[in-house]
């Protein structure tokens, strides 16, 4: 087994820091909209923390963004350029998932410095964080301050359209949520990804 | 006193479709000499523009200002006018008012009648931010203090009037009023033309508006183009205005967030739609109070949305899909592994 350092600091540190947060957000956010059905903290500090952890993750986001944008690691997300290649490993992490693993066939993708992602990750992240994460940002910025940001909220098209896309992005991470940590589980063994994104290092053969 | 406002009420009636082009040509004939003294230098002046277009017009500067001797005038000063006469709903529910009740106590600066609706410019009391600066014209601190414990209390402010929470027994409703251009100007009934008729021919069951009907009419409204975009925005009223009136103290002023924004709050359950009318006053219809919360709506009513309580139905079960999805997928794989991986030995 030989270790390979594939998460930079910053990138862990952006990275916990988001998950504990959008874990918040999730809570606080259902219970701004369901305020009938829990009812752990009063309204208006509910409405506090989710503001509070919000502008967090918004600053917390730029870490990333600026690591990325600012260090040769982002080679890590450059995209298959052949769009048949592309297709193929796609076609064959799809499989892998849905059909090799339970056979306990090899993870077709390997992990190297510059490769630390599978194609499917690679797209599905990317997707993330350049458009729906900074999307979800954006309309709670708008939520948070109708007056000031009035005229942006008509030009959205509206409070009702900004907060239909926030909550519809945030139907999607309930979902990201569950689904993330158990993909990120199925590493050699369930707990070698988390380590490597608390220490740095991924195993590889 | 019944009378006296039914006949006032026909006068009114009766002088609304006769309104002229020059506002102050239609002035009743006793007015007339009262402001060709009035209208300049030496005596206290009235605006005679501005009361031509209140909703006092066709009451004349007598209906208020009774048993005015022209002959012994300016000698004699005419009595103070009792508005009370006239509204009796209104003054009951003032009497009962915090204001009410410091003016009783000597308190000269609390309000009367006519310190929030400026006498001769009375307009019907749901146009315009008019009342709404009369309050804070006394009250400026209060745009400061709600920031205090409210967020977003600017809009707040804008949206929720201020008696929705300061006459806290009262029952409220959402008026989704009618704008031109984005928000710029409310639309007045001049301008569309037919639009009481198309509101009935829309909702013949004579229900309110529904969803659908709703989006038909903004549709329509837009294909029109006398009206650039229109937009509905809406503001939480009293359902009854005179119970506005019922001003009481700070502790007892609605504070709980979840009396608005929770499931089938109040306030949501009693919708109305309004253009401004030719003679001044609100003309609303009734729509029912699924249209703040179907996915139909997201358009037609895009600029009204209170977390919580005005909600789109659809969402939820997405959310509890996207829950259920998102907890049972890695569940039912993680089952499929561990059986596959053991038949396989
Ligand atoms: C000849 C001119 C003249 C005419 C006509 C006239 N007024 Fe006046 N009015 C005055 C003047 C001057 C004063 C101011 C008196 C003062 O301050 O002592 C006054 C004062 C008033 C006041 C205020 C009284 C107060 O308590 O301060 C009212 C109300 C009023 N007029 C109503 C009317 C009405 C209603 C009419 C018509 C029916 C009318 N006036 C016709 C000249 C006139
Ligand atoms: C809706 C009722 C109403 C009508 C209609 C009305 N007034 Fe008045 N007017 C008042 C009230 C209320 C006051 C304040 C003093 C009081 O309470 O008596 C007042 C005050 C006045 C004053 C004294 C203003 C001052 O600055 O001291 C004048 C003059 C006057 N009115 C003239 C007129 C004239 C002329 C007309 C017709 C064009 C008219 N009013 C119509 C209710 C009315
Ligand atoms: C503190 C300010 C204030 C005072 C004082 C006041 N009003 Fe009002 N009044 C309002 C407001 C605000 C509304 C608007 C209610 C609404 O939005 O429908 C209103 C509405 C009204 C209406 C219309 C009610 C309806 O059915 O829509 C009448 C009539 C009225 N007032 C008469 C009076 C009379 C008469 C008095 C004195 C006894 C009085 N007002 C004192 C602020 C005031
Ligand atoms: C002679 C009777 C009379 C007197 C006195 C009178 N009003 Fe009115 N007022 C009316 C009539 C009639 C209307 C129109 C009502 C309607 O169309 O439903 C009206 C309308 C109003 C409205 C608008 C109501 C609405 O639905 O928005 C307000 C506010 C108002 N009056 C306030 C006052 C105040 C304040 C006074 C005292 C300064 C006063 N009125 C004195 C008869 C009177
Ligand atoms: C002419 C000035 C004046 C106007 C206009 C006025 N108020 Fe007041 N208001 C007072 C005064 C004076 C008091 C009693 C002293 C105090 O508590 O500030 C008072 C008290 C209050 C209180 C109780 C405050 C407390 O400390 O418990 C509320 C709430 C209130 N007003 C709301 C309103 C609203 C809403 C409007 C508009 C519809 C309005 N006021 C218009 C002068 C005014
Ligand atoms: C969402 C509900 C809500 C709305 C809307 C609202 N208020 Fe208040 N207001 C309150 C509550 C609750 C308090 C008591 C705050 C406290 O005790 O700290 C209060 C306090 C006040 C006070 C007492 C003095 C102060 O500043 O604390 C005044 C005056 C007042 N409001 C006026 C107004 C006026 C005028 C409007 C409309 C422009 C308005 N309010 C709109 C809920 C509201
Ligand atoms: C009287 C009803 C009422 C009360 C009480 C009330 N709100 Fe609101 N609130 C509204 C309405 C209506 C809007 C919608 C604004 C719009 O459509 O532009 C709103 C908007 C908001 C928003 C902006 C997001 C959105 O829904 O559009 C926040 C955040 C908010 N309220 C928080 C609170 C908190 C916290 C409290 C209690 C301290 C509170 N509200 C009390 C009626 C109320
Ligand atoms: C909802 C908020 C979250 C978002 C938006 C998110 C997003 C991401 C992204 C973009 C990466 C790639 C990091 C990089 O750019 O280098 C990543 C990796 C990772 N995340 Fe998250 N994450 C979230 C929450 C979580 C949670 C709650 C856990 C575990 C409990 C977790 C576990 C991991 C692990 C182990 C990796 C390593 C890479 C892998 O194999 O997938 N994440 N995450």
């Amino acid at each position: 087994m030989e270790k390979l350092y594939v998460h930079p600091l910053p990138v862990r540190i952006w990275h916990w820091i988001n998950a504990a947060g959008f874990i918040v957000l999730i809570l606080t956010g259902i219970q701004l909209r369901y305020a009938d059905l829990f009812h752990v903290l009063p309204f208006p500090v509910t409405v506090r923390a989710h503001n509070w952890v919000g502008f967090t993750l918004i600053v917390n986001y730029f870490l990333w963004l600026l690591f990325y944008l600012f260090t040769d690691k982002i080679k890590v997300y450059h995209p298959e350029l052949d769009p048949a290649k592309h297709f193929r490993n796609t076609l064959r992490q799809l499989q892998y998932y849905g059909y090799g693993i339970f056979k306990g066939d090899p993870n077709p993708h390997h992990v190297s410095l510059y490769h630390k992602f599978n194609p499917l990750q690679s797209v599905a992240y990317q997707v993330i964080m350049i458009l729906l994460v900074p999307i979800q940002f954006y309309t709670g910025l708008l939520l948070w301050d109708l007056e000031r940001f009035g005229g942006s909220v008509a030009l959205f098209g509206g409070v009702r359209v900004v907060d239909t896309v926030h909550v519809s992005l945030f139907v999607f991470f309930i979902a990201f949520i569950f689904v993330h940590p158990y993909l990120a589980s199925l590493g050699h063994t369930w707990s070698a990804h988390f380590k490597a994104m608390l220490t740095g290092y991924e195993e590889v053969d | 006193m019944a009378l006296r406002l039914l006949f006032a009420v026909i006068l009114v009636a009766a002088a609304g479709s006769a309104r002229a082009a020059d506002p102050s040509e239609a002035l009743p004939e006793e007015s007339k000499p009262c402001l060709a003294c009035h209208s300049a230098e030496g005596a206290p002046k009235v605006d005679a523009a501005a009361f031509a277009s209140s909703v006092h017009l066709a009451l004349g500067c007598t209906g208020c200002h009774a048993g005015v001797d022209l002959a012994k005038h300016p000698a004699a000063k005419p009595e103070r006018v009792n508005c009370a006469g006239c509204h009796a709903d209104a003054t009951k529910h003032y009497e009962a008012s915090i204001h009410a009740a410091q003016r009783a106590k000597g308190n000269e600066t609390a309000p009367a009648c006519a310190t929030c609706h400026t006498p001769h410019e009375v307009s019907a009391a749901a146009v315009g931010e008019g009342l709404k600066d009369a309050c804070l014209g006394c009250h400026a601190a209060a745009a400061d203090t709600h920031k205090k414990w409210l967020p977003n209390a600017a809009k707040h402010l804008e949206v929720v009037a201020c008696a929705a929470c300061h006459a806290p027994a009262v029952q409220r409703k959402v008026d989704l009023r009618l704008y031109d251009g984005g928000g710029q100007k409310r639309v007045s009934e001049d301008l569309v033309p037919g639009f009481a008729e198309r509101v009935r021919a829309l909702d013949k069951q004579g229900q309110g508006l529904d969803p659908a009907q709703l989006r038909n009419l903004l549709d329509h409204l837009a294909q029109e183009g006398k009206v650039a975009q229109p937009l509905l925005i809406g503001r939480i009223e009293i359902r009854n205005g005179a119970e506005s009136h019922h001003l009481a103290g700070k502790a007892t002023a609605l504070r709980d967030c979840q009396r608005c924004h929770s499931a089938g709050a109040e306030p949501f359950q009693s919708v109305t739609v309004s253009v401004q009318g030719a003679d001044g006053k609100t003309l609303r219809f009734e729509a029912q109070k699924e249209v703040l919360s179907s996915p139909i709506s997201v358009d037609s009513v895009r600029a009204f949305y209170a977390i919580g309580g005005t909600r789109i139905s659809l969402l939820d079960v997405l959310l509890a899909l996207a829950l259920l999805a998102g907890v049972s997928a890695p569940l039912v794989h993680l089952a499929l592994r561990k059986l596959l991986r053991k038949k396989q030995g």
